[in-house]
């Protein structure tokens, strides 16, 4: 699923909207691109039903003997825990840093934002090797305290905790960019009516920020509800697991098809529901243009405790995994773990993320302009196609396109093209999200300026809007990138045998529990993804300055 | 030479149910300007933008240069029309620089070089090419803009609110600028403004529009003086109305027998417009006038004085003509002023 980056769409600067008098019908040279690549994301979802529906009634037996409502029940109580959970860190975390006199403010800001780097199978490693029965914890504490036993940490507690802690920063940072753009004359106008500061926070500022944390809220529901490397770990049976379990243990594969569906359908539920919930009031400031910013808040008496609560959040969700993971690369390296291993795994992450890039890039082209340039009904609903790998979750396209591989497209299974075309699918909202933003930055004048000097459409595109669009290229392939780079459930299935990446070399030791071997491969891949964090937060404007 | 660059006929276009352009007729000669006037709405960048091809339009005919652009079975795409834009937002490529924006157009060659300065130099960019658009005043993009659009030697140039960015100091300047260099190029050229004193300084030709259709297309002194319709009475310059009958020897009014500009049948009643400068005022003490309001000009005044019917014309004094609020005047017509006389029955 493509929520890792996704919230770069959700910060991303608002850009104009371009008159759009009649939609003139697209070249083909953007259509049937676009066309195919709509039929390309339906591939897998098309194949889940088809398959299910196909088994018949025995997919709803073999569904019902698997106690699928329990595993609905525990998945949907994991996502609205976890949920509710980041909100209650996120939104107080974004306000002190953004709006309050918090002590070393903008240090608290880049910090709070740091735990998007580490993966949730590596986060939950982290978890178990920290707490498991004989894990570091007990060995620290065991010494002077004569603790000999900690809370089970297996199950719902430690999946909870771990995603908690790792998914925040999606709500922080669209919370933070919601904030940053509230319109100041509103507070001042309660304030201005006789409203107190609490007040005016509840009924003013609280209401406008709604749709920034129902945005991050969603995208961490939907990363919850696909995360397999942490409640893997962590042995909570959500769907994930489940299905993975059914598709390693059993013959029948209908029914891993039947549970994947039903995830699915779970993914599109939350989807609908954010949707309904957003309604149609819109809370943008009202007018462009540079506004003043808002004041900053006196925390007085509350600025120790507000400073104790970020202290703990960084120390929980990023100097313990930091410490934890440092601790077992020393124990590795002088233990002899072999480092060559990694540089392999490295170097095929580079490759294939790099394919996964440019591929995604390219297939997400045409729906941009289509869908920005072309309005009707036609790029509409190729638009939402296109957002299918939101809902998506990884495993269930992975399990896809493993039965339909090995059922009618032999000569692509175990193939790297199979495991790239799985990355398009389920990354391509990223690229596209990038790509339409930067598309929007280009005023259609300019296009038809070059249309009145004697270009043909193609080539105004090729010397005109492309070049315009380049930095925005750039970025949606870099985020595709990086996303790649740390995705798991996927990769593990559909790679070839014997293609080792960092993430499944970090999966397969984690999982084995040789947490010195896993520990190199995890730092690095988080020491990539910070790259990609860089990014996003050099888009923030209250962080740029 | 007097052969036509651009000609509209019954030009149509709507979106969805509502009609932007009804119906619209043109025609331009070869190296005149027109200006497209009227109020926001009226159609006018509309069908500045289906004659350079940005929109297809859904019946009657486009000419450029005496060859069909659009038409029945015809739609010629923008690229294929030899047309210029410019547009109001100027649309410089901002990946490029001036030299690189005014040679886009120019196809490689020998020519290219030497036609890039000619252009520059034209316009006055000479010692900025190498300068990307966001390095540029107001002004100068603009100029920019032009000198794009004349690189090519289009056909027809066409202008979108070309002056509407730029500081009100600036514009005149730019203005006279703009019609001086377009005059020297000889380029045919149609531009669209809501400013009616754009229009008046720039077109030898102004069309008003109203509605998606054109109402009157005549020289700007033409227009002025005898507007062919009450919307473009009221629309260019200030204008008043009072009710009318036409007699043999003129028009009757409520301040008196008026000579009429144009031919009216007797008998037929209507309205005649008034401009302020038609109306004189004098103070007496029977005067049967009453001055409402008085609006300082500078060079002069503008009375607004309300006639015993109710109804207000205005009258332009020089400054030194000072009258309180509430005064008696005699209000009578200037001489040598005949008024043009609207019919009501030939009113839609």
């Amino acid at each position: 699923m493509a929520v890792e980056l996704g919230a770069i769409g959700a910060v991303a600067p608002a850009s104009f909207r371009e008159r759009t008098l009649s939609a003139p019908w697209p070249p083909l040279f953007v259509l049937a691109p676009a066309v195919l690549v709509g039929a390309a994301m339906l591939l897998p979802l098309g194949y889940l039903i088809w398959r299910t529906l196909g088994a018949g009634p025995e997919a709803w037996d073999l569904l019902a003997r698997s106690h699928v409502f329990g595993t609905l029940f525990r998945t949907t109580v994991l996502a609205a825990t976890v949920t509710g959970a980041t909100i209650a860190i996120g939104v107080p975390l974004a306000w002190l840093t953004i709006r309050t006199d918090l002590p070393l403010r903008r240090l608290w800001a880049v910090l709070t934002v740091l735990p998007l780097v580490i993966p949730s199978y590596v986060g939950g490693m982290v978890v178990v090797a920290a707490l498991r029965p004989k894990g570091l914890l007990q060995e620290i504490l065991s010494g002077p305290f004569g603790v000999d036993r900690l809370p089970e940490i297996y199950g719902f507690p430690g999946a909870f905790l771990t995603l908690a802690l790792l998914t925040y920063p999606y709500v922080l940072l669209s919370t933070r960019a919601a904030l940053w753009n509230v319109d100041p004359a509103l507070e001042e106008a309660s304030r201005g009516l006789g409203r107190g500061a609490w007040t005016t926070f509840r009924r003013v500022t609280l209401p406008q920020l709604r749709p920034a944390i129902a945005a991050g809220a969603l995208l961490v529901a939907l990363y919850t509800l696909s995360d397999f490397g942490a409640v893997s770990l962590l042995r909570f049976d959500s769907f994930t697991r489940v299905i993975f379990l059914q598709y390693e243990s059993a013959f029948n594969r209908t029914l891993a098809a039947a549970s994947s569906l039903v995830l699915v359908a779970l993914a599109l539920g939350i989807l609908l529901v954010e949707a309904r919930a957003r309604g149609r009031a819109r809370y943008y400031r009202s007018g462009a243009g540079a506004a003043r910013r808002p004041g900053v808040v006196r925390l007085g008496r509350w600025r120790w405790p507000a400073l104790a609560f970020v202290v703990a959040v960084v120390a929980l969700a990023l100097a313990a995994p930091i410490s934890v993971l440092g601790y077992w690369l020393v124990r590795g390296v002088q233990a002899g773990e072999p480092l060559r291993l990694v540089g392999e795994g490295a170097l095929n992450s580079l490759y294939v993320s790099s394919l996964a890039a440019v591929a995604t890039v390219l297939a997400a082209l045409p729906v941009a302009i289509l869908t920005v340039r072309y309005p009707s009904w036609v790029s509409s609903l190729l638009e939402r196609v296109s957002y299918i790998g939101f809902a998506l979750p990884g495993i269930a396209v992975a399990l896809a396109l493993v039965f339909f591989g090995a059922r009618y497209a032999t000569p692509v299974y175990q193939t790297l093209g199979l495991l790239v075309f799985a990355y398009v699918v389920l990354f391509l909202p990223v690229a596209v999200g990038a790509l339409r933003a930067s598309l929007q930055q280009v005023h259609p004048h300019v296009e038809e300026a070059a249309r009145s000097l004697g270009r043909s459409p193609l080539r105004v595109f090729l010397t005109v809007t492309l070049p315009l669009m380049r930095w925005g290229i750039l970025a949606s392939a870099a985020g595709v990138f990086l996303i790649t780079m740390k995705e798991l459930p996927v990769t593990l299935i559909l790679s070839p045998i014997g293609f080792k990446t960092l993430a499944t070399s970090t999966w397969s030791a984690a999982s084995a529990a040789f947490f010195a071997q896993a520990a190199a491969p995890a730092l690095l891949l988080m020491l990539v993804s910070s790259v990609a964090v860089g990014l996003l937060m050099f888009r923030e404007p209250q962080l740029r300055r | 030479m007097s052969e036509i660059a651009v000609r509209c006929l019954g030009l149509r276009k709507d979106y969805g149910a509502v009609r932007a352009v009804s119906g619209l007729d043109l025609s331009l000669e070869r190296g005149h300007l027109l200006a497209l006037l009227g109020p926001s709405g009226c159609g006018k960048t509309t069908a500045l933008r289906l004659i350079a091809g940005f929109e297809r339009p859904d019946g009657g005919t486009i000419e450029i240069g005496g060859r069909i652009v659009a038409g029945p079975g015809v739609a010629l795409p923008p690229e294929k029309r030899r047309v210029g834009m410019v547009f109001q937002d100027y649309a410089l490529f901002p990946h490029l620089t001036v030299a690189q924006n005014v040679a886009f157009g120019l196809s490689r060659g020998r020519e290219r070089k030497a036609r890039l300065e000619e252009v520059c130099s034209l316009v006055g960019l000479r010692g900025l090419e190498s300068r990307y658009p966001h390095e540029l005043s107001g002004g100068e993009q603009q100029r920019v803009a032009l000198a794009r659009a004349l690189a090519p030697k289009p056909e027809v140039l066409l202008l979108d609110e070309p002056f509407s960015n730029l500081d009100a100091s600036l514009r005149a300047q730019v203005r006279a600028d703009v019609r001086l260099i377009l005059r020297d190029a000889g380029t045919t050229t149609v531009f669209v403004t809501h400013d009616q004193d754009e229009a008046l300084f720039m077109g030898d030709q102004v069309a008003v529009m109203n509605d998606g259709r054109v109402e009157q297309v005549a020289a700007p002194e033409e227009l002025f003086h005898s507007p062919g319709s009450r919307f473009v009475a009221e629309f260019i310059g200030v204008a008043d109305f009072l009710p009318a009958t036409a007699q043999e020897d003129g028009l009757l009014t409520e301040i008196g027998l008026v000579p009429s500009a144009n031919e009216s049948r007797p008998g037929s009643r209507g309205e005649v417009m008034v401009r302020p400068d038609d109306i004189d005022i004098a103070p007496a003490a029977d005067g049967r006038g009453r001055i409402v309001a008085c609006t300082f000009l500078g060079t002069h005044l503008v009375y607004e004085v309300a006639l015993p019917s109710g109804r207000r014309v205005r009258s332009m004094q020089p400054h030194t003509a000072a009258y309180a609020e509430g005064a008696a005047v005699e209000v009578r017509l200037v001489l040598g002023h005949p008024l043009i006389f609207f019919p009501k029955d030939t009113e839609e």
